[in-house]
């Protein structure tokens, strides 16, 4: 199902999930900062916490990989 | 304010009684009626609120349910069992650039979800109810049963969301229970 990673090609920079990692865990972060610890704004940013770690873990991982994980215009199509 | 006394000791005519033998001048009394009128005059009790809305952790609290686990969890676990199993199935057939590349994977999922809207009231009231750390764990449970994961990382990831979820549903009860306290103390008022 998945394409092999070694001849994966670089995908469109919002398409990464390393960069979508990284907007969750700012937005995440934020939130937690000024909110309440017992609001369910705390406990959403709590869960997009988790979901930017795995994200960010998997991005990492698969552009490892394939070599494509330097920042480059042709890495990130930009 | 600037002599220590706040407004509403000021209104309510707390004055310090001890120097009863002086009097107000009347530049003072113009202080005081300018200080009212003119609110750039009183920078602190307007502003304070405000700068606390966004630092001030303190003013909510936690309120403690001592109602009894009236219902039990089977069909929130039959909900969120399928919600997860078609989590993880549209992540299987969605690839790259969220197009569909298995729809075989989907097709199965259907009847099931439709079966559920017969358990969606059922859910509700047992959401509206007290889950217990032994309930919570049977959730966990049946969401990573359903989820087919090749490792025990994503397992520990699922457990971690459902009891963030299942922290947002105590505060929701804990919110339905100070509203209807709310309105029958409002209640036996009127």
């Amino acid at each position: 199902m998945a394409e092999d990673p070694k001849t994966a090609k670089p995908k469109t920079w919002w398409k990464r999930q390393e960069v979508q990692a990284t907007v969750i865990g700012i937005l995440s972060t934020g939130v937690m900062l000024f909110a309440s610890p017992i609001t369910v704004a705390y406990k959403v940013a709590e869960i997009g916490l988790l979901i930017a770690s795995a994200l960010g873990f998997n991005g990492i991982r698969l552009g490892v990989k394939s070599n494509n994980l330097s920042l480059t215009k042709e890495n990130y199509k930009l | 304010m600037q002599d220590g006394r706040t407004d509403k000791e000021a209104d309510l005519g707390t004055e310090d009684q001890s120097d009863s033998n002086s009097e107000l001048v009347d530049s003072d009394i113009q202080q005081e009626e300018i200080m009212k009128v003119n609110p750039i005059l009183h920078p602190f009790p307007d502003m304070l609120p405000l700068s606390n809305k966004l630092i001030n952790k303190t003013n909510l609290k936690e309120v403690k349910v001592t109602e009894p686990n009236n219902f039990g969890v089977e069909n929130i676990k039959e909900l969120y069992g399928t919600l997860a199993k078609t989590t993880f199935s549209a992540i299987e057939a969605l690839g790259d650039g969220f197009q569909v590349k298995d729809l075989s994977i989907l097709i199965p999922i259907v009847p099931e979800l439709f079966s559920l809207g017969s358990k969606i009231n059922e859910a509700k009231q047992e959401l509206g109810d007290v889950i217990t750390k032994e309930e919570e764990e049977s959730i966990i449970a049946v969401a990573v049963d359903s989820m087919a994961f090749g490792n025990n990382w994503d397992k520990e990831l699922v457990g971690l969301i459902t009891k963030q979820i299942v922290g947002i549903q105590q505060i929701w009860h804990n919110r339905a229970m100070k509203s209807a306290e709310l309105k029958a103390n409002l209640k036996a008022g009127s």
